[in-house]
Formats: structure tokens, sequence, C-alpha cells
């Protein structure tokens, strides 16, 4: 699977939801679709196996969506059924969160502690990261005992460590370096 | 030619025996004292003449001829020994002038021999000094290189044993203050990478 085609469907979608002043809609109906081949493993099977013929993924798609998705959700299926990039819808809606919340101005972040935060920790981390980035924040907790202590914030492609245990892990690097330095 | 000689004196012999005067001779008492009968002694003298041809054909011609035929086989004998001997003679002066000729090559091709085995017990030696000497360089090298792996995997060794026992002891001494404060520090020094 090819991230980069899918953001290109993703973009296009978005795109195309944006002027019909639908893109909530068309992200509940990738969420529904989505949640439907995860838990169906013969129509996930079905829908991405090429000894199916395209015909019958069309008339599957037809029969399953055509009442309960969008005219657009609807259209984007039938074009990677015709395309062969069934195996892509996943990911289009991964993608297509992401384009969505980064056009609102949202960054979905994932904070891990290896205690439970208290609300106020919460608001503090999140109202820095606004701060700092300009962007309203849409957060996840999850407390990770295996941290040993501190935070560790997760966004996009970025990582904010301050864990013993990444503390740890960046010390181990550090002397790891040292003692090939000495050879 | 014998033949006629002989004949011819038989005649003559037999012919002064019916001589008269021989006959005369025989009658006279001092021949007839000592019983020689002239005419008889001339006849006897006759045969034995006419024997001469005869012991020489049957005996004396075979004999001289089986003497020719001995002497000239001892002749031939002896020279073809002598002409055996001369060639052995010669082939023993050939042979030795070879021989001489090839020791003397065989010296000259033993010198060289000698000289391409000395160059080649060189060569090889030299060779074999070459290879045992990459070979203990090669030992050296990676008995080096050993060393330093072990060393390296022993430090590695010692900095995860290390590590380990910091990540435990410090996950024991994690209380609640502490986990608080870590928490607070984070939220002081949190900062977004450019």
């Amino acid at each position: 699977m090819d991230p980069g085609v899918a953001r290109r469907y993703a973009r296009a979608l978005l795109n195309a939801a944006q002027s019909l002043n639908s893109v909530p809609e068309v992200e509940d109906d990738l969420e529904v679709i989505r949640g439907l081949l995860e838990s169906r493993e013969d129509l996930r099977r079905a829908l991405e196996s090429p000894e199916v013929a395209r015909e019958r993924k069309l008339q599957l798609v037809d029969r399953l969506f055509a009442d309960r998705a969008r005219p657009l959700t609807l259209r984007l299926l039938r074009m990677l059924i015709e395309k062969r990039r069934e195996n892509l819808i996943s990911l289009i809606y991964v993608e297509y969160v992401r384009l969505r919340q980064d056009a609102e101005g949202v960054l979905p972040v994932v904070i891990r502690s290896a205690v439970a935060l208290t609300d106020d920790e919460v608001k503090e981390i999140t109202s820095r990261l606004e701060k700092q980035t300009g962007k309203r924040i849409l957060y996840d907790c999850f407390v990770d005992p295996s941290l040993i202590g501190g935070v560790k914030v997760r966004f996009g492609d970025s990582v904010l460590d301050g864990t013993v245990l990444g503390a740890l892990r960046r010390l181990r690097e550090r002397f790891f370096i040292d003692v090939l330095k000495q050879v | 030619m014998p033949w006629v000689i002989a004949v011819v004196l038989a005649v003559i012999f037999w012919a002064l025996s019916q001589a008269p005067f021989i006959q005369a001779a025989n009658e006279v008492p001092m021949l007839q004292d000592i019983g020689l009968n002239l005419s008889t002694a001339l006849v006897q003298m006759g045969v034995v003449v006419l024997m001469f041809p005869l012991v020489n054909m049957i005996f004396l011609k075979p004999l001289r001829e089986a003497l020719d035929t001995r002497t000239k086989y001892l002749d031939d004998t002896y020279s073809a020994a002598e002409s055996l001997k001369q060639r052995m003679q010669d082939l023993k002066d050939s042979y030795e002038e070879r021989l001489a000729r090839s020791e003397g090559e065989a010296r000259a091709k033993i010198q060289v021999a000698l000289k391409e085995a000395q160059q080649m017990k060189d060569s090889i030696l030299s060779e074999a000094r070459g290879q045992a000497e990459e070979i203990s360089r090669r030992a050296s090298e990676e008995m080096a290189r050993e060393r330093e792996k072990m060393l390296v995997d022993l430090r590695t060794h010692v900095v995860d044993l290390t590590l380990t026992a910091t990540e435990r002891l410090i996950g024991e001494s994690m209380d609640q203050p502490r986990q608080r404060k870590l928490v607070e520090e984070f939220i002081k020094n949190v900062e977004v990478p450019g």
C-alpha cells in the first residue's frame, strides 16, 4: 500500500467534500466503511481479491452502500474498484481525517505517562502545545507504566519524550556510541 | 703330371730290373749272402714311386687341404679376432671419449640443475616465508579484531547490565512525589521543535 497514493485520493476527496459542504458526512461514511471492512473479513477479502471480477465488486458496493453512503463516497469506492485500489480504503480514511484536521487547524496529540495525569496537568500540556503550534489540540491520554516516570507526547512525526525510559534509552545510545568510538 | 712322372720312373725301374747287368749283379755271391736281389729292389722302388701320387692323392692332398683350411680358418679367426680387438679398442676409445664428454656434460648439467634447484629452493623458501608472514599478519589482525569485538561486546554488556540495573532501581524508587515532579518538569520544559 502506498501512503502517497492514499494521500492524493484523500486530498481530492476532501476538496470535493469541502465544495459540497459535506466534510464530516463523508468522514462518517469512510469510518463506517472502514469499520465494516475491519469487522467483516469476508467482505474485505471479496473487495480486495483480484480473483473477484470488477463488476461483481461494483454490484456488491452498490448493494451495500447505495442507500447508506453519500454519492461522493460511493463514487470514490467505485473509482477505487475500477482502478484496482480497493486495499487503500482504510489508509484513505486515515489520511482524510489527518488532512481534515490539518485544514481545520486541529493537531491530534497522543499523551502517554507513567502515572495518570491530572486534568490540570493535561490542560497545561495542551495549552503549551497550542501556544507553540498555533493549532487546536485534540488529545488522547494513555497510562503506560513501562515509561517508569515522566510524560511522552506524540503528534504528527514529532515526539517530545520526557520519560525516564526515554532518558535511559538515550543514555544507552550515547554509551554505545562511546564504546564504538573507543574501538 | 705326378702320375706321368711316377709311371715313367716305374717303367724305368722295371726296365732296369730286367736289364742284363742287373741280372748279372744278382749272381754276385756277396749280394746273395746279404739276401739282396737288385731286380726285386728296383721293382719295389718302381712300386714305391708309383705309390707316391696315390698316397699324395688319397692322404697327403686332403691332409694338406685340411691343414690349409685349418690354417686359413686360424688366420681368418686371428684376423677376425684382431679386427674385433681393434674394433673393441676403437669402441673403447670412443666410449671413453664419449664417457669423458658425457661426464663433462653431466657435470655441467648437474651444475645447472644444482643451480636451478638452489634458485627454486630460495624461491620456495622466500615464498613460504612470505606466506608465513602473511598468515601471521592476518592472524594478528584477526586476533586484534576479535579482541576489539570482545571488548565492544564486554563494554556493551556492561552498559546493558548497568542500565538495566539503573532502570530497575529508578523504577523501584519512583514514588508519587517524584512522578509529579517529573511531570512538572516536562510541562515546564516542553517545547515543540521548530
